[in-house]
């Protein structure tokens, strides 16, 4: 509050002393003729200036944060003003100029000559108050000019005759350009305003690369920003969130919490695993300032680890701190990432802080959560009553049945005892600024969020801190990114299967086992199953500017990622009973890290442009791993490997390395025709000899039509740009010594013979040495246009082909393996895509902005093995690797419904011919046929942002068509092994007698199921209503008599409508029970953010 | 302008250059092919992998001893679920789920094996003896496998006249992926290769007659001796009379083996110490403690791996006083109200394993014998001599014969083979050989008897190689 008195004061006394300057101007000589006499040693400048005022009659003027006048002068002098002044510009290599009787200071050089003009100003944006760095100050018409320095600020030298005839103009990426007549101003102070439909959006291109303006980019990239992603969304990690909001990339998302998700950008671009096969990841690459990041592969370290648990390294990420995510899809946008490109890139990067006056944010958000769509389990009655039912239709009589089917009266309902409505609590702090040339931001955050299932926790702790500075030429970058991570994975949804007419506990009150299985009760309350981690995230980097056109740059970063994971199994229950205890301790330890070096050359010649680059990386990934493990506890409750009477370790460490050497060329005419140039060179450690090393190389073509002349100033056609790319991406992440032939110790041919040491080969790593690089080959063609300057439309189809994808074969057995990781197949994704971005109403008060899009993908394996033999999974998988399909198909036979006579299903074979289950299980593998996709042949998603004056309002919708999933037969068993496990509630639709028609067939606790049937899937295209959430500005003036900057309340409700193609009938399972083997559920949430 | 470019290009490039050996990335967990063979203890290593994998459940340590005995008739089960080698025993064996499929992918994996060994060890860092020395074991390793494998997988070297008849893949090279698809060989190619094999070992195994590996026994590991029985045995089957009678006749009077005697033989069946008669044998760990082969003819064992009873037509074989008679090598055993005798040979299974011995020395009195018989200046004193021999060490009782027909004194010989060699995985082979078809009589099989020609007593290729392997040819009837 004081400040701001203050500063009034200021203003009103500059106000007073100037009117007092104008009344005294004619009182003033010329400087020549005016007397100075001054002798001062050591005084601050401010004292100098004053003496001087008061002699002269002259006021000076200057900007107090480029003149430092509490600099220390000595000066001893006797003469007239001009000499005085000169005298003082010489000493502290200031410039004085006399315009009436003021005098304005800045800092030298010295006069300029009488040709030239000196200006210089201020850049900030209009919405902050903060500076613009990098914004481009052109003379008009011209690409000659100034850029702003990191504090906004620019000084040019004018030449010429017309200077004041001048036109500058201001532009930057996402801002609205500014256009001023120099005239005869010398200091500028400009307020850019952003622009509101984002056509000329700075579109972050890659690590490698500089920010570029949208309409100069010429590969495919999607760019989301912080405010598009929503980050107040009650979601742990970015992957999650980019559901539906960028075309073309499908998120196939997880109901468990802190689990990975995968992403495919452009359908899958990798083979799928079937049964144990290899293959490579299908997932893009994340680079994170800079720095990459994968999703934890496991594959190389021994069958031990088997039961350490999958982490997400991905939500190690504060969405909080995401400042935008570009999504490179096509060759021409990634191909500079080479290896591991193939399957996309998704760079993000973190905000950073603006110099200026340090700000800070608090925000605090918490909310519920609950189920929608859980699957519906029969109650212990109907159980009873079923499975009485069941062992009667085998023969056995009633009596016995009644007996065998237990109690008729328990009703355990098992989903209700492990799960929960769940509280999400996410706080976060951020405080950002800085001065001269230093800016820095820190954040820090807690997220706890509790899963819907009882004893599944997380809880994170984020902190980042990212500092830049700039020096005249030198220009460094610095990034810590430490994120805590605890958490609980004790449940298990498998316990709500449990039979439901027995109690969980005994006739004492303990815990009993159900039917041999562990009680889930006892398991949570006996057991452990706990993360403890640190995710560690740092980078630096340096650039320097050699000359005007060259620019050398390096970045070093590492990933350091631990995790401890501790497993108890209590000897209370049959978890551990038969060990009497079993204690897992999993330590993981993952270093990752890169650097790169390059140097940039960047030049405007008249029309042409050019830039390029040449640069190297190293990149390289240790994952080590320990394992200790004990059994026999003599007391429950001490819980350390000392304590155990037998104690095993077990320990492994994997690694790999990547070098890579890379160039882009950019060239562009007169910003109309663009070319772009991309080459890499990778050598990974992952093959051998000459196949270690691969060449991606990219072309790409824009045309900005609109900049021609025939289009320059259509109203209707704002803007309208042709794109065309090919190129190629690599693909090597199919695990660290793929291509080896290993020799194992100790398995069950290996230990000793004769107490000699043996090895042997493993057999599922055979030597390959021409297993090479998988290859995507990737053509686009984009067209970008705009309408009414208010539409921004992209359409865009894409056309992959990846050759030689790796996979694991059926070999020859001769060669002492059944398969080998192989190249061996080729397959096409080919779609479509359209994103549209709209600003419909946009007025002072009213906006309303619609953001749509819409992909699609096709798959088709166009050769594997050689067209000797396909690959297929088993039944239950239902999968398979086809020439002709889609690798991503169902396979199957065509469920034929229930007799009507007998009850028993019936099924068609791949002739069409009616046939019982157990005939058709004993059809070979290879008479399946296509039933339907896993993947969606459509997919997308649409944002609806609001603003009415204070208040905002967004819904997100998201919708998938022709996805297909095979719901888990086991669950629909129709009373096989119902003795011991619950099912579906819809059995009690079952075939009872001769002539009733129904879908579900006679209960029969000993049948067989054919699980590869179309019984078993189900259509899961749907709309959704993903997110809808509002928030509210507190006014400036009320948020200031609070004492705060800012301040706003927001509210989300996520998941809140489905609508599924096929819905169901009431009371039973449908679409929306089935799809997710654990409910989804529907999260409510609210919070503040303030700044201070 | 080019003067920068070109410091920075060559900064770029020297701060890689020494980034390079950052790419040679071994494994730890498990060693690379490349990184245990660097130096004979790694080959070493692989060596007594390459013995222990020969004890596979899918060969020696069963399919390989029961299978020529359950299709040939001196195999019953004892029991009715959960049975072993079932298909084979009802001779409904099919190219898809064929028991001995699992042998035949074992087999060439361990041949694989066996080849890097050849291939890579005499690169290795080390003495060049010891070097020659497991690359000769290895050889005798991957003879025997090649032997094992076309007795299987193929006709009889006699099938047609100069062994022309399709064999089984050869191979003396680790089979890479990108190789040209493997192809039969003849039979005759087949028992060139293993002859090869073998006759080179011979050559290098030293006169001290002991393996390269340390511990255990020489009658565990292939030696100079060990090698020449084995060769003596794959001459008798590819009808080489004059060699077989040679190198056994040499290996008999060699002395290094001798003849357990009558009151010594049941005995050596326990324990797990090669007995004077035994000349090569998989040892057993003492640690071992899996179900072995010991474990399906375990007269004590009541769970479910016991099976494996003995025909009553073998048992009617032996005379009352012969010791290897029912009650004196058999241990019998009710089962459900019904006796069934297990051979003493694998008496116990479990920890009680004892070795599985694949060469002894009274097989080589009978290889000498038919050879005797059968080459090119017969000589049938010899041949009754050492089925004499046999005979009577088995049953002291025993009439000495003096057979002076040559198709009697075969039979006689066959019958001997039988008597003595029974649950050592050759009656099936030694009929095939001799053209003599299988008669079964005691056993619930379907199909008992089949002719000697007939396809189903040879096995088929596994379907899974015959899809993936487009110059694989499938044997007749599957």
């Amino acid at each position: 509050m004081k400040k701001t008195y203050s500063r009034y004061l200021f203003r009103l006394l500059l106000l007073f002393s100037l009117t007092l300057s104008i009344t005294s101007y004619a009182q003033v000589k010329a400087p020549e003729k005016t007397a100075v006499s001054i002798n001062v040693v050591n005084r601050p400048l401010a004292e100098v200036l004053t003496i001087i005022e008061k002699q002269s009659g002259y006021k000076f003027n200057y900007d107090q944060t480029e003149v430092n006048i509490n600099q220390t002068v000595s000066i001893k002098q006797k003469s007239t003003l001009k000499q005085t002044l000169d005298g003082l510009a010489g000493q502290l290599g200031l410039a004085f100029n006399i315009n009436g009787n003021y005098i304005s200071i800045r800092k030298g050089p010295k006069a300029s000559p009488v040709q030239t003009r000196s200006i210089s100003g201020l850049v900030t944006d209009a919405k902050t108050g903060g500076p613009m760095p990098g914004v481009n100050v052109f003379i008009k018409g011209t690409r000659q000019g100034a850029v702003t320095d990191a504090n906004g600020k620019f000084v040019y030298k004018l030449n010429g005759n017309s200077v004041d005839n001048l036109i500058l103009t201001f532009n930057f990426v996402g801002m609205k350009t500014q256009e001023i007549k120099v005239g005869n101003e010398n200091y500028f102070n400009v307020k850019l305003e952003d622009d509101a439909l984002g056509m000329d959006e700075v579109v972050v291109t890659g690590s490698y690369t500089s920010d570029k303006r949208r309409e100069e980019v010429v590969g495919s990239i999607e760019q989301i920003t912080a405010e598009r992603l929503q980050t107040d969304r009650p979601i742990e990690s970015f992957d999650k969130m980019l559901e539906g909001l960028a075309a073309g990339v499908q998120v196939e998302t997880t109901t468990e919490l802190n689990t990975p998700v995968r992403i495919n950008i452009r359908g899958i671009g990798s083979l799928p695993t079937i049964g144990s096969s290899r293959t490579t990841s299908s997932q893009p690459l994340y680079v994170i300032d800079g720095i990459p990041a994968y999703e934890q592969q496991k594959g190389n370290e021994g069958t031990v680890f088997n039961n350490e648990s999958y982490l997400n390294p991905l939500s190690n990420i504060n969405p909080d701190d995401i400042n935008t995510i570009s999504i490179l899809k096509d060759a021409t946008a990634s191909a500079l990432y080479g290896a591991n490109a193939a399957n996309g890139v998704i760079i993000i990067t973190t905000k950073r802080g603006t110099i200026g006056k340090t700000t800070a944010n608090f925000s605090y958000d918490t909310g519920i959560s609950s189920f929608i769509n859980e699957y519906k389990w029969l109650s212990g009655s109907h159980y009873y009553s079923l499975l009485r039912e069941a062992y009667m239709n085998a023969g056995t009589s009633a009596t016995q049945a009644s007996q065998l089917a237990g109690s008729k009266t328990i009703n355990t309902d098992w989903f209700e005892l492990t799960q929960r409505d769940a509280v999400y609590q996410n706080a976060g702090i951020d405080i950002s600024g800085g001065a001269n040339k230093t800016s820095f931001r820190f954040s820090s955050g807690y997220r706890k969020q509790e899963a819907t299932s009882i004893g599944n926790d997380l809880q994170k702790i984020y902190a980042r801190l990212r500092v830049d500075h700039q020096q005249d030429r030198l220009k460094l970058g610095f990034n810590l990114n430490p994120t805590f991570t605890k958490s609980s994975n004790l449940s298990n949804y498998g316990g709500v299967t449990l039979v439901p007419n027995i109690s969980p506990y005994a006739e004492n009150g303990t815990y009993q086992d159900i039917q041999g299985v562990p009680n889930p009760l006892a398991i949570l309350e006996q057991n452990e199953n706990r993360n403890q981690g640190i995710q560690l995230q740092a980078s630096a980097n340096a650039s320097y500017q050699i000359t005007k056109e060259i620019l050398i740059s390096g970045t070093f970063g590492a990933d350091n990622y631990q995790n401890k994971q501790t497993q108890y199994f209590s000897a209370n229950n049959a978890t551990g009973r038969n060990v009497n205890g079993r204690l897992e301790i999993y330590d993981r330890n993952y270093l990752g890290y890169i650097g790169f070096l390059q140097a940039g050359y960047d030049k405007t010649y008249k029309k042409h442009t050019v830039n390029f680059l040449i640069g190297s990386q190293v990149e390289n990934k240790d994952t080590d791993l320990l394992r200790g493990a004990g059994t026999g506890f003599t007391f429950d409750r001490l819980r350390t490997l000392g304590a155990a009477s037998l104690q095993t370790s077990a320990s492994s460490t994997s690694s790999s390395a990547t070098i890579s050497y890379y160039s882009q060329l950019g060239y562009d005419f007169d910003k109309k025709y663009f070319a772009n140039f991309n080459g890499r060179l990778d050598k990974s450690s992952i093959f051998g000899g000459d196949k270690q090393i691969a060449f991606n190389g990219s072309a790409g073509l824009a045309w900005l039509i609109s900049n021609e002349d025939f289009l320059k100033g259509n109203r209707v056609l704002s803007s309208l740009k042709l794109r065309a790319t090919y190129g190629s991406t690599g693909n090597s992440r199919i695990g660290n010594y793929s291509a080896r032939g290993l020799y194992s110790f100790g398995t069950s041919s290996g230990d000793l013979y004769n107490g000699n040491v043996a090895s042997y080969p493993e057999s599922s790593s055979a030597p390959n040495p021409d297993l090479g690089w998988e290859k995507n080959h990737k053509l686009n063609f984009g067209l970008d246009f705009t309408l009414f300057k208010k539409v921004r439309l992209t359409a865009e189809y894409f056309n992959n082909t990846i050759i030689d994808l790796i996979s694991s074969v059926n070999v020859p057995l001769e060669t002492g393996y059944s398969t080998i990781s192989a190249n061996t197949g080729k397959m096409r994704n080919s779609g479509f895509e359209l994103s549209v971005n709209s600003e419909i109403i946009e007025t002072k008060n009213l906006n309303w902005n619609l953001a749509f899009n819409l992909g699609t993908v096709k798959n088709t394996i166009l050769s594997f093995n050689n067209g000797y033999s396909a690959l297929y999974s088993t039944a239950a998988d239902a999968a398979a690797l086809r020439v002709g399909n889609s690798a991503n198909a169902i396979y199957g036979y065509q469920w034929a419904g229930v007799d009507p006579q007998t009850g028993t299903e019936r099924f068609y074979d791949a002739n069409g011919q009616i046939k019982t289950a157990s005939e058709i299980n004993a059809l070979p593998i290879t008479s399946t046929s296509v039933l339907a996709n896993r993947l969606p042949s459509f997919q997308g998603g649409m944002v609806n942002s609001f603003r009415l004056k204070n208040f905002t309002f967004s819904f997100n919708i998201l919708y998938s068509y022709g996805a297909s999933k095979l719901v888990n037969y086991i669950d629909e068993g129709d009373g096989r092994n119902l003795q011991s496990r619950n099912q579906s509630v819809n059995l009690v639709d079952r075939w009872q007698k001769a002539g009733d028609i129904t879908d579900i067939p006679k209960l029969l606790i000993v049948r067989s199921i054919v699980p590869n049937s179309s019984r078993y899937l189900i259509d899961i295209s749907y709309i959704k209503l993903s997110n809808i959430s509002a928030g509210y500005q507190i006014p400036n003036r009320i948020a200031r008599k609070l004492h705060l900057n800012s301040a706003s309340v927001f509210a989300n409700a996520t998941n809140l409508f489905y609508w599924y193609k096929d819905s169901g009938i009431k009371g039973r399972n449908g679409v929306a029970e089935k799809r997710f083997t654990y409910p989804e559920t529907s999260a409510l949430t609210a919070g503040i953010k303030v700044g201070l | 302008m080019k003067k920068y470019s070109i410091i920075i290009l060559g900064l770029i490039i020297i701060s890689l250059s020494s980034c390079e050996k950052l790419l040679d990335k071994e494994p730890t967990d498990k060693l690379s092919l490349e990184d245990i063979f660097k130096d004979v203890a790694g080959a070493k290593t692989v060596l007594a992998g390459s013995y222990k994998a020969l004890l596979d459940d899918s060969h020696y340590q069963k399919n390989m001893m029961v299978y020529p005995d359950i299709l040939a008739g001196n195999i019953k089960f004892s029991k009715a679920a959960n049975l072993r080698l079932e298909d084979v025993y009802n001779l409904n064996q099919n190219s898809i789920e064929s028991t001995m499929n699992t042998s035949y992918t074992m087999m060439y994996s361990e041949l694989n094996n066996a080849n890097n060994i050849i291939k890579y060890t005499p690169l290795a860092n080390g003495a060049e003896a010891d070097k020659n020395k497991i690359v000769a074991e290895a050889k005798c390793i991957r003879a025997l496998i090649h032997f094992d494998l076309v007795r299987i997988f193929a006709r009889p070297f006699n099938y047609t006249a100069t062994g022309s008849h399709l064999g089984i893949v050869v191979l003396t090279q680790p089979q890479l992926f990108s190789d040209p698809a493997p192809k039969r060989a003849t039979v005759a190619e087949t028992y060139q290769a293993i002859v090869k094999d073998l006759n080179e070992a011979i050559a290098i195994l030293g006169d001290d007659n002991t393996g390269v590996l340390s511990a255990g026994y020489k009658q565990n590991y292939f030696t100079k001796l060990s090698a020449k029985a084995l060769l003596a045995k794959v001459y008798l089957n590819q009808n080489d009379w004059d060699k077989a009678y040679a190198l056994s006749d040499e290996i008999i009077k060699n002395g290094a083996y001798s003849l357990l005697s009558n009151a010594n033989y049941v005995a050596s069946w326990t324990g797990r110490i090669p007995s004077v008669e035994s000349i090569f044998e998989l040892a057993i760990e003492s640690t071992f403690s899996g179900t072995g082969l010991g474990g399906y003819f375990d007269s004590t064992n009541a769970s479910s791996y016991r099976m494996f009873a003995a025909t009553t037509d073998l048992m009617s074989l032996y005379s009352a006083t012969d010791v290897r008679r029912t009650a004196s090598m058999f241990n019998t055993v009710a089962i459900s109200a019904v006796n069934y005798s297990f051979t003493k040979k694998y008496a116990l299974g479990g920890t009680s394993q004892t070795p599985i011995k694949i060469l002894r020395l009274s097989e080589l009195y009978l290889i000498r014998a038919e050879a005797a018989a059968e080459k090119t200046t017969p000589d049938f004193t010899q041949a009754n001599a050492d089925l004499n021999v046999i005979r009577k060490r088995g049953d002291a009782n025993a009439s000495t014969l003096n057979l002076a027909v040559k198709a009697d004194l075969i039979d006689a010989i066959l019958l001997e083979r039988r008597k003595e060699l029974a649950f050592e995985g050759n009656l099936l082979f030694d009929l095939l050989r001799k053209k003599k078809d299988v008669l079964r009589v005691d056993v619930a099989a379907t199909i008992k008897n089949l002719p000697t020609n007939d396809p189903k007593l040879i096995m088929p290729l596994p379907a899974t190689t015959v899809n993936a392997n487009i110059n694989m040819v499938q044997n007749p009837g599957y």
